[in-house]
Formats: structure tokens, C-alpha cells, sequence
């Protein structure tokens, strides 16, 4: 795992990434999120991951030219499973963040959840693309590309019950 | 969606929004942009189904399957609240095209009777 990265991971699962980190791929990743997980190579999930960061994105990406491969896992956020948002929406709360990094890309299957703000954000991002990933419950919406952000692919998503009733937003 | 020059293609997208509130949520979003396109996506059971709003420009939304919004337990719940399968809110000086859509409702777009283009799925996937 390299040092480069900005780790924040706690629990059983996590600890035992971090152990094995010298001899297992360093882009694996799995478990409990406490901080945001900047990522500066190609990773891929390995188990599925639950997020308790606030105010700032779950993963981030640091680097361009890298993948995020959910391998069919799921990243879920802090939400209620029934009703998305807890309250008012919380836009800095993203599950998945392209960070500013260009050509950059979250390749499914997988789940992105139960977020305060979006599911995948691609924000100021040159190139980029999601395929494949499923987005609920998010409490802006599924995938959303922002004013910044240019030439992104979103192809062959799912995206179910996001939404806030205070921002134009939905699923993509 | 924001932004220039992105693509939309394939997607599925359902019950996503809310039929409350000020906002005008939806199943897929042009929020404002340039040049981008939607095309052969799938919205249905959404508070709308695909939006383009005022400051987008240049746009193509095409052959998408647009239909059953909102659902009908929206439509009677919240009678105050309006919702449609395709929205264009922007200016026709804004140049955006709807081509080959498959709707039931809509404003500023025209539903044809029947669907000639429309193909939601990715073929062969």
C-alpha cells in the first residue's frame, strides 16, 4: 500500500488489508472507511466497504489515468436504507469522488449507497467514465458530472432512488 | 448532469426523486452543458423521467425509452405535483434535439405514437 495514499481504515476486515499489505496487492481495499481514501494507483474492492466520513468523500481519486474496480462489493455511506437522506443533504458527502483527476474511471459491478451527498461525482474532471455500477439511495444523485467536468462516459448504470427534495437532481 | 461533451448511454434509471419540494428532481438530468448525449437509456417510475433545463445548450436526447412518470401512486398522492416522461425547459434558441424518444407524456416534446427508434438496452448486453 503505498505510502502515498491517505488512509483511513478501521476494523477487523480493514486491519487485515493493512497486515497483509506487504504481500497482497496494495490497491485492495475492503472494510470500515473513517477518513477519506485518497487513491494514487489502480485498486479494486475486495470485500465490501462501509464509509463513516463526514463532510468530505468517502474515496477520492489522486491520481489520473487510474481505475476503481468495485469487483461487484458494495461502498455504503452513512443513510437510512429506506428514505436516503437523513435530513438536508450534505453535498461534500460523496461516495466516490473523481477528485479533479482526469481520465479517470469506476468500473462495476457494484453498489454505491446510502450517501449524504452523491453516489459518484465526477467534479473539474478532463476524460472519465462509469460502467456497470448500480447507485441507490443517495441523497443527491446516483452519478452526477458537474459544471467542470467534460468528455465523461456513463454507460450501462443502474441508478434507483436518489433524490433530494431541495436540489434538482435524480438518478443521473 | 453538468458539464460538456459527456455521453449518457445504456443506463437504467428508476424511482429516483421526489414529487415535494421546490426542486424539479428526475430519472436522468441536463442540467446545464454543452454538447452532450442521451441516448438508448431507460426512465421509468421517476418524478420525471428526462429533463433538460434552461441553461443547457446543444444537446441530443435520443432514442431513450421515457415512460411511467411518475408512477401512478405519485400521480395520486400528491396531486399538486407534476411530472412527465420528457421535459424540455430550455429555449429552441438553445438548440437542444429530442430524437426518436419513446414517451407517453411530455412538455415541449413531441411523443411519437409509436416508438421507431428507441433501444433501451445495449445490444447484446
Amino acid at each position: 500500500m503505498t505510502l502515498a495514499r491517505r488512509i483511513g481504515l478501521s476494523g477487523l476486515a480493514s486491519v487485515a488489508v493493512l497486515i497483509g499489505s506487504g504481500i497482497a496487492d496494495a490497491e485492495d481495499i475492503r472494510g470500515t472507511i473513517v477518513r477519506t481514501l485518497v487513491l494514487s494507483e489502480n485498486t479494486q474492492l475486495v470485500g465490501d466497504v462501509i464509509c463513516q466520513v463526514t463532510g468530505a468523500p468517502c474515496i477520492a481519486f489522486g491520481a489520473p489515468n487510474i481505475v476503481l474496480s468495485l469487483n461487484g462489493f458494495s461502498i455504503t455511506g452513512p443513510n437510512d436504507a429506506n428514505t436516503g437522506c437523513k435530513g438536508t443533504s450534505v453535498g461534500t458527502e460523496t461516495g466516490i469522488s473523481s477528485g479533479g483527476q482526469a481520465n479517470v474511471g469506476v468500473r462495476g459491478p457494484g453498489l454505491v449507497q446510502r450517501f449524504q451527498g452523491d453516489g459518484i461525482l465526477f467534479n473539474a474532471t478532463a476524460k472519465g467514465w462509469v460502467q456497470g455500477v448500480t447507485t441507490t439511495t443517495n441523497c443527491m444523485s446516483g452519478i452526477r458530472i458537474n459544471p467542470t467536468s467534460s468528455g465523461i462516459s456513463v454507460e450501462g448504470n443502474v441508478s434507483v432512488r436518489n433524490g433530494t427534495s431541495a436540489n434538482p437532481c435524480g438518478g443521473i | 448532469m453538468q458539464g460538456n461533451n459527456n455521453s449518457l448511454r445504456w443506463n437504467e434509471t428508476s424511482g429516483n426523486g421526489y414529487a415535494t419540494g421546490t426542486a424539479v428532481d428526475f430519472g436522468i438530468g441536463v442540467v446545464s452543458g454543452d454538447g452532450n448525449i442521451i441516448e438508448a437509456n431507460t426512465a421509468i417510475g421517476n418524478s420525471n423521467g428526462i429533463v433538460v433545463f434552461p441553461p443547457a445548450t446543444n444537446n441530443q436526447v435520443r432514442q431513450n425509452v421515457a415512460v411511467g412518470n411518475p408512477p401512478i401512486q405519485q400521480s395520486n398522492s400528491v396531486t399538486t405535483a407534476t411530472g412527465v416522461d420528457l421535459w424540455d425547459q430550455s429555449s429552441p434558441n438553445n438548440h437542444n434535439t429530442f430524437l426518436g424518444n419513446m414517451c407517453v407524456t411530455a412538455i415541449n416534446v413531441a411523443c411519437p405514437t409509436v416508438a421507431t427508434q428507441a433501444v433501451p438496452r445495449k445490444p447484446g448486453g
